[in-house]
């Protein structure tokens, strides 16, 4: 739930770096060079989006995980919007903090995975 | 409504959202605060004995028991909640015989004596919660018409308003403050656009929950006039699980505590949210069995026991009724509304979303009286009109979330043998909604604008900032000793209340600033 809700978050800030007026208030401070700039992270978005969605699917059900993405993506878009208008400078270090919080949590549940299965094996 | 599409819709958008708003932010806030009414409920009586899950469900039912039978032998139905996921106290309930008036009657039980808890008269938070949908003062009809009319507007309001936005994606996650009209906008489509799956299903949900009452012509079509008829429909679309025919032959019934080992080895211990017995003391009486959790969005698991063999009638696992499509869609749609599903991050997660849409119509409602004051700058014609909806505005937005706060005071300040407490907390609810709403106008010749808006929130944001104050004087619980002792129901709520202070405080400060900014 942890992880799937932080992927959530991350994806609101990936998408809303897709969007060209917060990719060029966050990331350049200049104009945008190319089209296909704010590409890559519409796609991580996306992926991102997708993959809590995954998560949410196997905790809970179709129709429970509908509602939890819905609902956590209303948070974290919320959050995500007063960011970007009070404070823009930290979108990067927060997506950065993000993004080894949610390593560090997956690789801690695949440890325990793993000690389990040492446990039982042994 | 003149000119391209989309200037009619936005023609539609406006008034569709702005002729029922006050109503609308009235359901908005007290349906969004019955998202928490047990645990409101349990902050309103203090009375109530510390949340204790650890005690055994086989004690609670045979104290339970023993408590009914003496206070209610001749009832005809039994019921017993127990302390368990959000429900915070054992709680009997019991339906007087039809010669006593049928009335239901509950008693909160102190666990460690077996006795009734003397608890206060209070509304509680279900009264706040059946609000949304009752309104107040009116009959239950009304109440549900004028109900399903809001919702209709506000559907129609959310589809034009989809509609008539043009940069739904571009302006995604954007808000672009202190830029007068445009932060407003940006305001008010944040607070539309970001919810909006929540917006359009809690909307829908709600018209279709009172479809039976806004539409009864569908109904009185296929079934007739005649209350016996109204009935067989109301079977037919509600069906109930296996019950034993209705046999008014008296009989001796059974003691629940006699089907819990079979309960046990069925579900585990501990695991029951509510037992009752119906048709007690009659050859027709049979014993239902709750699950405390749910299976997804649906209620949880279901037994059904003959009253008098104590045969299993009914195991909601192995046996499901029949349900036609549109039964589903209208079981799944208003479980989607209600919540009960909701665990406490989830019911979090509601609560932002009912506030955001609050703060969709308080900010529309903003919206349409700020154009319209630029406006008669710009021409130099000052309407009364407007003046009478920006006051209106004031005691309506701040004016209500500040009367819900002295519902919780009249909760701990009404004596507790006052008569009629339960609906004096609810006047006083009113009263001061009415006086917040008169006040503006009435002070208009002496304080401006702003400064009226400054003395509605700094008055709300002290009358929730002193609620824990309140609580820690007037009963035996407060802040402190409520985290010590992990009771984090009365805690949250104090904690809650200190937030919301907090916030009404911080939005006083920033008209204050920014009336210094104008001088």
């Amino acid at each position: 739930m942890y992880i799937a809700s932080l992927l959530v978050f991350m994806s609101c800030i990936l998408l809303s770096l897709s969007i060209k007026r917060h990719y060029v208030s966050t990331i350049t401070q200049s104009k945008i060079s190319s089209k296909y700039s704010t590409m890559p992270f519409r796609l991580c978005g996306f992926l991102c989006l997708t993959f809590s969605f995954i998560l949410l699917f196997n905790l809970y059900d179709l129709t429970l995980g509908l509602v939890y993405l819905a609902a956590t993506f209303t948070a974290a878009s919320l959050i995500q919007t007063l960011l970007l208008s009070y404070l823009a400078n930290w979108i990067n270090k927060i997506l950065l903090v993000l993004a080894l919080i949610i390593i560090a949590l997956t690789l801690h549940k695949k440890l325990y995975h793993v000690q389990m299965l040492v446990a039982h094996l042994g | 409504m003149n000119g391209t599409f989309r200037q009619s819709m936005n023609w539609l958008h406006t008034w569709s959202g702005l002729l029922l708003s006050s109503l609308l932010y009235f359901i908005f806030i007290t349906g969004t605060v019955g998202y928490f009414d047990k645990e409101i409920t349990h902050w309103m009586q203090p009375e109530r004995p510390a949340i204790d899950e650890n005690i055994d469900q086989r004690n609670i039912l045979k104290m339970a028991e023993q408590h009914l039978n003496t206070i209610a032998p001749d009832a005809q139905s039994w019921w017993i909640e127990f302390p368990i996921g959000r429900s915070y106290s054992a709680v009997t309930w019991w339906q007087e015989s039809d010669e006593q008036g049928g009335k239901w009657k509950s008693n909160t039980l102190n666990l460690q004596t077996g006795e009734a808890v003397i608890t206060r008269e209070t509304g509680g938070g279900k009264t706040l919660y059946a609000m949304h949908y009752l309104l107040h003062y009116i009959p239950k009809t009304l109440g549900y018409w004028i109900t399903s009319l809001c919702a209709m507007f506000m559907f129609i309001a959310l589809i034009t308003g989809i509609i008539v936005h043009k940069k739904i994606f571009k302006e995604f996650f954007t808000f672009r403050p202190n830029k007068k009209q445009r932060s407003w906008l940006d305001i008010h489509n944040v607070f539309s656009v970001l919810p909006i799956p929540f917006h359009l299903m809690i909307t829908y949900s709600g018209l279709v929950f009172l479809m039976f009452s806004s539409m009864p012509g569908v109904i009185v079509g296929s079934y007739g006039t005649n209350m016996e008829k109204h009935n067989a429909f109301v079977e037919s679309v509600f069906q109930k699980p296996a019950h034993p025919e209705h046999n008014h032959e008296p009989a001796n019934t059974l003691s629940m505590l006699d089907l819990m080992p079979d309960i046990e080895s069925r579900w585990g211990e501990n695991i029951l949210h509510e037992i009752g017995l119906e048709g007690r003391g009659t050859a027709g009486a049979h014993v239902q069995v709750k699950h405390h959790e749910y299976s997804g969005i649906s209620d949880g698991e279901e037994l059904v026991y003959h009253g008098i063999t104590g045969e299993l009638l009914f195991d909601s696992m192995k046996e499901s009724h029949p349900q036609s499509a549109s039964k589903k869609l209208y079981t799944v749609l208003t479980d989607l509304h209600e919540g009960n599903f909701a665990g406490i991050a989830l019911r979090w997660l509601y609560f932002i979303s009912g506030l955001m849409g609050a703060g969709m119509i308080a900010t529309g409602m903003m919206l349409w009286a700020i154009k319209r004051r630029e406006k008669s700058q710009r021409t130099g014609k000052e309407s009364t009109g407007l003046q009478w909806v920006e006051y209106s505005n004031m005691g309506i937005i701040v004016g209500l979330p500040l009367a819900i706060a002295v519902y919780f005071w009249a909760n701990r300040i009404i004596p507790i043998d006052f008569a009629n407490r339960e609906n004096w907390e609810i006047n006083s609810l009113f009263i001061t909604w009415g006086i917040m709403l008169i006040a503006p106008l009435a002070l208009a010749k002496k304080y401006s604008p702003l400064s009226l808006w400054i003395k509605q929130l700094v008055l709300a944001s002290a009358l929730y900032l002193l609620l824990p104050v309140l609580n820690a004087i007037t009963s035996d619980k407060n802040l402190v000793s409520a985290i010590l002792q992990g009771d984090w129901v009365m805690a949250g709520f104090d904690i809650t209340m200190i937030l919301l202070g907090l916030s009404f405080g911080y939005a006083a400060r920033r008209i204050i600033k920014e009336m210094k900014t104008k001088e």
